[in-house]
């Protein structure tokens, strides 16, 4: 059982020992205090009464005083001195050649050194008893002094005695606390440990685990539902990513079928030389249009990643477009659509192969989707470029789809290659930019328009 | 035999078609489903390769329609998405094979040549019938040892008429199995190729003239 310091384990345990060490330290001390003053109390209360106990054993006969105190009677602990008229009367056999020192005060205790022990001591003026006939005897309190020490060597060792019990005792708790205190923080612990092995048991490739059911504390109820809520955000974005995997994988195995059924048909016998460069040229056009599927991938997963670096310059719209539109020239003529446009100068600060991907695939995008012979315009306004083309078949409900990822109205491959990524990749570029985009269809026309940072 | 293939993406329809057609399959082509539907049910087929992933009709769709009218033709489906679910599913709605994309030509045609063998219920590849041995596989004719030249439109009757031996086929039926749209001539080259292959195959006689019905091949006489 390993014992960390920054261990909750460890902290509890250090903390619940200190405090209880503490309480066991106070509790000790007053429970020594008072017995020892309660010891004290019965022991200047005995003091006191033998004093005077004493002090009825002197007497006083035709004025000459005497004490009549039997020498048996004092314990070899105890000792006492008389005076009278200032001269000492009688003293205990104990003080040998020392003498007590009387207080000025009557019934005062005080703590005085009885040989080599601490004793406690108490004065009495004594009123010595006379034989009845005496009347006329003066009453002089004065006269006659008694001094009664008891050494309080008994006191002092119950009290030590006690103060050793306290000490053991004490020690004894903390040690008994400290290992009560194992089991306690361990079944205290206990729903952190199941806690820890219903995570450690989750595993990568399935995330339909919960951790709420395996938690009963009411403390960890809460950390085991965020953990849920960040399993239900893992599940969801690694199906997203395997969907999008599985997507991948169908765009590029249906060029790849068609590059290798090409190529198994034209090597299935010998053939004229002609007939062997059709079918290159044709594996030709698929590899350069899945190098554009590829391109498009790539592009989308470095924006995804952020791994993309905006890089602005001043650019002129409307020569950015003139060029994207030479290159679709033959494309347009092939399918006999009429481009018109309206492009006025307009010189912005953008990022210049960002803006020109966006508009090459809107571009690319209304000559393929128009009708063979249709329309396609082109116009720019202020910060507006806006794409349109006749022949439009997508409804309302399609159009919402058009921004995501392959995504085509057929959910099939047409002719043209398109996958489905060009107006995904031109709508993460547009936010990119801070621009953007929307696409609508009115009367048949596809219209997307491109609104650029002012 | 004649097939028919439906197939959206032109690189491997052009492909298939090309292929099939050089191993003497007459071919037709469509390139969206519901063209693909319109030929299906017009002509006999004697297979259907049929892409999933379709413009306009899908082709689970149009199998579903093929089957729920009682066409009997064996399918083939061709299609990029080859989970478990997606194969279980085709060939669950009346598919009779199943071909992931990409393929490899040998593999189609094997499936293809096993799919008409099953149609016509005919187990072995090499069909005999007395001293006439047919290798659908290679295909190559062989009488008394003999390899018989054929060219493959000679062959593609010969087959046709092989894989029905014994049975009255009709000029119709030589007609919608061996020749397909593009096929330039008239119903009548029917006889003509049936005089050509007559002379190839020599004596004793095996393909029989039921006037005014058709032709037998072996069996009586």
């Amino acid at each position: 059982m390993r014992l960390a310091p920054s261990s909750i384990r460890g902290r509890l345990i250090a903390g619940t020992v200190a405090a209880v060490a503490v309480a066991f330290v106070v509790v000790g001390v007053v429970v020594l205090v008072l017995t020892r003053s309660s010891l004290r109390t019965q022991f200047d209360d005995g003091l006191a009464d033998k004093a005077r106990e004493l002090a009825a054993q002197i007497e006083e006969d035709d004025g000459k005083v005497s004490s009549e105190i039997d020498p048996r009677t004092i314990a070899a602990t105890e000792a006492f001195e008389i005076w009278a008229e200032g001269h000492v009367l009688a003293k205990s056999s104990s003080l040998g050649a020392r003498d007590l020192v009387p207080e000025r005060d009557e019934h005062v205790i005080t703590s005085v050194q009885l040989g080599s022990h601490p004793a406690r001591q108490i004065t009495l003026h004594v009123q010595p008893r006379r034989e009845p006939e005496d009347h006329g005897a003066a009453d002089d309190d004065s006269r006659v002094v008694l001094a009664f020490a008891r050494s309080t060597e008994a006191v002092d060792a119950t009290v030590d005695r006690v103060a050793a019990v306290l000490v053991g005792v004490g020690l004894a708790g903390i040690l008994l606390c400290v290992v009560l205190l194992f089991g306690v923080v361990r079944f205290g612990l206990s729903p952190v440990r199941s806690l820890a092995q219903a995570i450690a048991a989750i595993r990568e490739d399935d995330l339909s685990a919960r951790l709420a059911a395996a938690t009963t504390a009411a403390e960890l109820a809460p950390v085991a539902e965020r953990l849920d809520e960040l399993l239900g955000r893992l599940a969801a974005a690694f199906a997203r990513e395997r969907e999008l995997t599985a997507e991948i994988a169908h765009e590029l195995r249906t060029p790849l079928s068609g590059l290798r059924a090409t190529l198994e048909v034209a090597l299935d016998r010998e053939r004229p030389a002609d007939r062997y460069r059709t079918a290159l040229v044709e594996c030709l056009a698929i590899t350069r249009q899945t190098e554009g599927v590829v391109e498009s991938l790539l592009s989308l997963a470095r924006l995804d990643a952020g791994q993309v670096v905006i890089a602005a310059t001043p650019i002129d719209l409307d020569q950015l477009v003139r060029d994207v539109l030479a290159t679709v020239h033959t494309r347009a003529t092939e399918r006999h659509l009429e481009i018109t446009t309206d492009l006025p100068p307009i010189t912005r600060t953008l990022d210049r192969d960002k803006v020109r991907v966006i508009i090459t695939n809107l571009v690319d995008n209304a000559v393929t989707y128009a009708e063979e012979g249709g329309h396609v315009r082109v116009e720019l306004a202020g910060d507006v470029v806006r794409i349109s083309n006749t022949g439009c078949t997508l409804d309302r409900d399609q159009i919402a789809h058009v921004f995501e990822r392959f995504w085509r109205a057929d959910a099939s491959r047409t002719a043209s290659g398109h996958v489905g990524l060009g107006l995904a990749l031109c709508k993460k570029l547009a936010d990119l930019l801070g621009a953007t985009i929307t696409a609508e269809v009115t009367g048949g026309r596809f219209i997307a328009t491109l609104t650029l940072p002012s | 035999m004649r097939a028919l293939v439906i197939e959206d993406y032109s690189p491997v329809r052009n492909s298939v078609r090309d292929g099939l057609a050089e191993h003497g399959y007459a071919v037709d082509v469509a390139s969206n489903g519901e063209d693909g539907l319109w030929l299906a049910e017009q002509n006999p087929y004697d297979v259907v390769i049929l892409d999933i992933m379709l413009p306009k009709l899908d082709g689970l769709e149009v199998l579903r329609r093929l089957r729920s009218k009682g066409s009997k033709v064996a399918v083939l489906l061709l299609t990029a998405r080859d989970t478990v679910e997606d194969r279980v599913g085709g060939l669950d709605l009346g598919a009779d094979d199943y071909l992931a994309k990409p393929f490899a030509f040998a593999e189609l045609l094997a499936r293809v040549r096993a799919l008409v063998r099953r149609a016509y219920a005919v187990k072995d590849p090499v069909i005999r019938v007395e001293d006439l041995v047919i290798d659908t596989v290679k295909r190559v004719v062989r009488r008394h040892d003999d390899v018989i030249p054929l060219s493959p439109r000679e062959y593609a009757l010969l087959e046709y008429l092989a894989m029905r031996a014994g049975e009255l086929v009709t000029r119709t039926e030589i007609w919608e199995h061996v020749y397909d749209f593009r096929s330039d001539a008239h119903s009548n080259v029917v006889d003509v190729y049936v005089g050509y292959l007559r002379k190839k195959l020599g004596a004793p006689q095996l393909i029989h003239t039921r006037r005014g019905h058709g032709y037998i091949l072996g069996g009586q006489e």
